[in-house]
């Protein structure tokens, strides 16, 4: 069996100048980075923008030499690209409104306009329903489940994260998954 | 253990988060369990629903990141 290059080995590759490692590296976690942050933001193209910059920070702190060996390198970019979202979203609220003559806030029409867009996009697809499923979940429980199951932290990494116990994050977590099982039966949802 | 206890071991299983000793006696406790093998089952059935939701960013994303990180290697060599 082909062993498989570590994200170690990568990392110290392209720090020493062999780009082509960095590519490999990305494409071995962007999914799950990616799915992360669409979790969390819940728009398609901020996610993109959000995944830009979380590789970019990545890549800086790789060339500054300042990258720490000891942790796993996807809890590591997932913290990263968590810290980005939620900065997203700190200056989403704090950008002035631009109103209408009627005093409507133009970007909020707008981004009605567009979140209309991307719900009926949703609704047609059959394998958004998931994705609505964990959108239905309270803040607390839908965060440990993303943390989890697509950033890859342990329980004791979102534990330390969120400033609560690993048993609060555990019970979380078994409220999420609970959770997503009632509304599933409720729902009648054929997953098949 | 109780039933909270047990359903928080039985997720930490399921992520292999337990020491090896605890994982191993676990397992064979959910094997020899009707009940915890079907609890089991749930919850492995509910990540598998999870993993349908894996996306994959636009390419162009990825480019995006790969020509910046040609472009600042360029600018260290000069």
């Amino acid at each position: 069996m082909k062993e498989q290059i570590t994200d170690k080995a990568l990392i110290k590759q392209y720090i020493q100048g062999n780009e082509a490692c960095l590519e490999m590296l990305i494409n071995k976690h962007k999914n799950k980075v990616f799915t992360t942050i669409l979790m969390i933001v819940n728009d398609r193209y901020i996610a993109e923008d959000l995944f830009q910059e979380t590789f970019i920070k990545v890549i800086k702190t790789f060339k500054s030499g300042k990258y720490n060996e000891e942790g796993k390198f996807l809890p590591w970019v997932v913290r990263i690209a968590r810290n980005l979202a939620i900065d997203h979203f700190r200056k989403a609220k704090r950008m002035p409104k631009v109103t209408s003559q009627d005093g409507e806030d133009i970007f909020r029409t707008f981004e009605i306009s567009e979140r209309n867009r991307e719900q009926e996009y949703i609704r047609d697809q059959r394998d958004e329903t998931i994705r609505e499923i964990i959108n239905m979940l309270p803040d607390e429980q839908k965060q440990v489940l993303v943390l989890r199951h697509y950033g890859d932290l342990s329980f004791k990494e979102i534990a330390a994260l969120t400033d609560v116990s690993i048993n609060t994050a555990l019970g979380r977590m078994r409220y999420a998954l609970n959770n997503m099982r009632k509304i599933i039966s409720e729902k009648s949802i054929s997953l098949q | 253990m109780d039933n909270t206890s047990t359903l928080n071991k039985l997720i930490q299983l399921s992520y292999s988060e337990l020491p090896e000793s605890q994982h191993e006696e676990l397992a064979s406790q959910v094997s020899d369990s009707y009940e915890l093998s079907e609890t089991f089952a749930v919850i492995e059935e509910l990540k598998t629903l999870l993993d349908g939701e894996m996306e994959a960013p636009n390419p162009t994303s990825v480019k995006i990141i790969l020509e910046e990180s040609q472009r600042s290697s360029a600018l260290e060599m000069h």
